[in-house]
């Protein structure tokens, strides 16, 4: 398998040469006589990413500006491989750029209107939709990447990535839900930790303390607003049985029977079994963080978050309890190309860039330091990665982690929000409040590809 | 040229003013108008064409029950804040007033949370509101059922109102004591002698004697309330306005339109602060003209 992945990347860099010159020919027709002389590159750098751009070479100095959000771990990290990366690509100047997580999307639209921004952005998955809506992504040139090798080399989730019939973004890492168990909790309790929807209620009511009324430890955490709405998505509906939307991500089936059955099993918390409180200690990281939640559903970036806030948790982690399918919810951040490097020598050292940091061996470096899980199949396996058993259980569920597809992030998560407190705090009937959040939702989808195929 | 002194004092005077007006033309005036402009427009600061759509983003606010929703909510906040914050304030400006020792030590404590961060604010209450919070322990003593503030619908919006009338506080008593100092004591001490009551003297001489204060503080009030943001976008749950919109405010939609949501609909949201900044507008004219009527 390895070997021919190889073969192939030899095989394209001949191939390679030529659409390179073309794209640059498209930024900087002038330069065609000069690039032809140039076709030639001398000896390949070493330092490269997995796609075999190596060859590709630049015409003349350039600069790139790349945006990520402030994140320490990660900001550290790209720092270090900036200058890894210019000096095996002479000619090629990255300019990292940060800023605030808040103000993502302000930064980006002002800087944008401005006339300036990012020419390789790093996104939410879920804003790829929205910005391919506004042209303001390029896709990735297939020749460059072909789709073969970007759907064989990553998790399925690399899904969310693509809109119609091209790739946007590659992933350094994603990040998946699982089940946190507090143990001092369970082991009183004398139970291990749940693997199926049933062990979880049951594991629930047996860590649930009250005072009367009032709730001492909650035996489930039950915090839509976290993670809750996506673990309902992805990975309960698929559990019961169904998907959340079909798989040309044009038609909701959230109130399929599945879908119903999956909402039903997550408010019974609350209403039915008595082992959770909504807005106990605020929010259900909180709760767990604090030792007050037996049990929570939560990402793998929230391991970092324990191991600086609370080191004396003693907790597990487990994939999720399943029911008749296993499934997870899988989340990421990847680097895109936007308009402003769609030609020419950009376009070019952007490509080489994403390549660059989709790479195995950074990504061997990245889990590590960041705490997100490699993007790469290939690296599932890798025992290094796996000896960490608080990302071990995120790593193997990557295999059946999905991503959803949305056009419009923040009104979608409040869409299910909603529907959950409709029915929790306005007596709703579980269909009807599904069918809300779902046709309002659809609407929404149907303009989003009706704009697109046109 | 020759300037005679008059002329001189008059060029400084305007010389001076200008790097304020040249401010608040860039920075004030210019924007709101341009907001004018952007929402006739489907504006999507990413995209590349942001057509004129004429009236299409108001028309789409007529219809949408969040703005809706919004508006109302922000006239509780008004109504309900404003006289609230108001009265309690008068209070304790009146017994701060009467104090002989410590009165430095005392209107600092009460000013203390005005000068405090409103995020800051937010979030302690948040965790004095939840379902296991300090308000539910006390209740509890008194066999009151716990009940969780911030995420129920019908209280939730009051829960925020509390915390904002006790921000704003310190504020209005500082304005109450001064506009209090300020009523000749002369007028109270004759009516003392006059026989008149500390209720009388209360509602015929320190209330019209106040109604500057009063107006100031009406219309500074209402016009914070009608913009309150930031107490709804770091309490409500979810920071959304929830739960379901029952917390929302105009300012919180604008932005959730505006800046927390992509695509971006930059128009829409800007049709929304024409509609708030029309209301405000009008609201402040009434209120000096009608308020401010027998001032002397």
């Amino acid at each position: 398998m390895k070997k021919s992945l190889y073969s192939q990347a030899v095989d394209r860099r001949s191939a390679l040469k030529i659409g390179a010159a073309s794209a640059a020919a498209l930024g900087a027709g002038r330069q065609v006589a000069a690039m032809a002389q140039d076709a030639t590159p001398a000896a390949s750098p070493t330092t490269g990413g997995d796609f075999g751009l190596a060859d590709l070479q630049v015409e003349g100095d350039v600069e790139i500006e790349y945006w990520q959000y402030e994140f320490a771990s990660k900001t550290d990290l790209v720092n270090e491989l900036i200058p890894e990366f210019e000096a095996a690509n002479p000619g090629i100047k990255i300019k990292h750029v940060n800023f605030p997580y808040e103000d993502f999307i302000q930064q980006v639209a002002a800087a944008v209107q401005a006339g300036e921004g990012p020419d390789v952005l790093n996104v939410y998955f879920g804003w790829i939709p929205a910005y391919v809506q506004q042209q303001f992504l390029a896709p990735l040139n297939p020749e460059w990447f072909p789709h073969e090798e970007i759907e064989s080399a990553f998790f399925p989730t690399i899904a969310a990535a693509k809109v119609k019939d091209d790739y946007y973004a590659l992933p350094t890492a994603v990040r998946t839900l699982a089940l946190f168990c507090n143990m001092d909790l369970l082991d009183a309790a004398g139970i291990a930790p749940p693997t199926n929807w049933d062990e979880l209620v049951e594991a629930a009511k047996a860590t649930t303390v009250k005072d009367g009324e009032k709730f001492e430890i909650v035996g489930f955490t039950y915090d839509l607003a976290g993670q809750g709405h996506n673990w309902w998505r992805e990975a309960l509906i698929r559990q019961a049985g169904g998907e959340p939307s079909t798989d040309d991500n044009r038609t909701l089936q959230w109130t399929s029977p599945e879908g119903v059955e999956a909402f039903n099993y997550l408010i019974s918390f609350l209403t039915e079994h008595g082992v959770t409180e909504s807005g106990f200690q605020t929010d259900g990281q909180t709760a767990f963080g604090s030792g007050k939640a037996a049990l929570h559903v939560d990402g793998s970036f929230r391991v970092g978050t324990y191991a600086a806030n609370a080191p004396d948790l003693n907790y597990q982690i487990v994939p999720l309890p399943e029911y008749k399918e296993k499934a997870s919810f899988a989340s990421f951040w990847c680097n895109t190309i936007t308009r402003n490097a769609a030609e020419g020598d950009k376009a070019i050292a952007s490509a080489k860039w994403i390549d660059f940091l989709a790479s195995a061996d950074v990504m061997k470096r990245w889990t590590p330091a960041v705490g997100e899980l490699p993007a790469r199949v290939a690296l599932a396996e890798d025992p290094a990665l796996l000896e960490n058993p608080k990302v071990a259980p995120f790593i193997e569920s990557l295999p059946y982690s999905y991503a959803t597809f949305m056009v419009n992030e923040a009104d979608l998560r409040q869409a299910v929000l909603d529907a959950f407190d409709n029915v929790v705090l306005a007596g709703l009937d579980p269909e009807a409040a599904l069918q809300e959040a779902q046709d309002k939702i659809q609407a929404q989808l149907d303009e989003y590809w009706a704009a697109l195929d046109a | 040229m020759h300037l005679t002194l008059e002329r001189r004092k008059w060029l400084w005077g305007y010389a001076f003013i200008l790097i304020p007006l040249i401010f608040f033309l860039s920075i004030r005036i210019g924007p709101t108008l341009y907001a004018f402009w952007v929402s006739f427009h489907k504006w999507d600061p990413i995209a590349l064409d942001r057509p004129w759509i004429g009236m299409d983003n108001y028309r789409e606010l007529a219809e949408d029950k969040v703005f809706w929703r919004a508006m109302r909510n922000t006239w509780i906040y008004v109504l309900v804040g404003v006289p609230a914050g108001l009265v309690i304030s008068l209070v304790i400006a009146l017994g701060l007033q009467k104090l002989v020792r410590f009165t430095g030590l005392f209107r600092a404590l009460y000013f203390l949370p005005y000068i405090t961060s409103l995020v800051a604010v937010g979030w302690v209450w948040r965790w004095m509101y939840m379902p296991n919070g300090l308000f539910n322990e006390v209740l509890g003593f008194f066999g009151i059922a716990s009940n969780n503030w911030l995420g129920n619908p019908t209280t939730a919006i009051y829960a925020i109102i509390v915390t904002t009338v006790w921000h704003g506080l310190g504020f209005q008593v500082v304005i109450f004591l001064a506009g209090l100092e300020s009523i000749p004591q002369d007028y109270l001490e004759a009516a003392h002698v006059d026989g008149a009551t500390a209720w009388q003297r209360f509602r015929d001489i320190v209330v019209p004697q106040l109604n500057p204060t009063i107006v100031f503080l009406v219309v500074t009030g209402v016009i914070s309330n009608l913009q309150v943001f930031t107490q709804v976008r770091s309490m409500s749950s979810q920071g959304t306005g929830g739960p379901l919109n029952s917390t929302i405010s105009i300012v919180l939609y604008v932005y959730q339109k505006a800046f927390a949501s992509l695509p971006s609909k930059m128009g829409y949201a800007s049709a929304m602060t024409v509609v708030l900044f029309i209301i405000i507008l009008g609201i402040t004219i009434v209120q000096l003209k009608v308020l401010q009527r027998d001032t002397d």
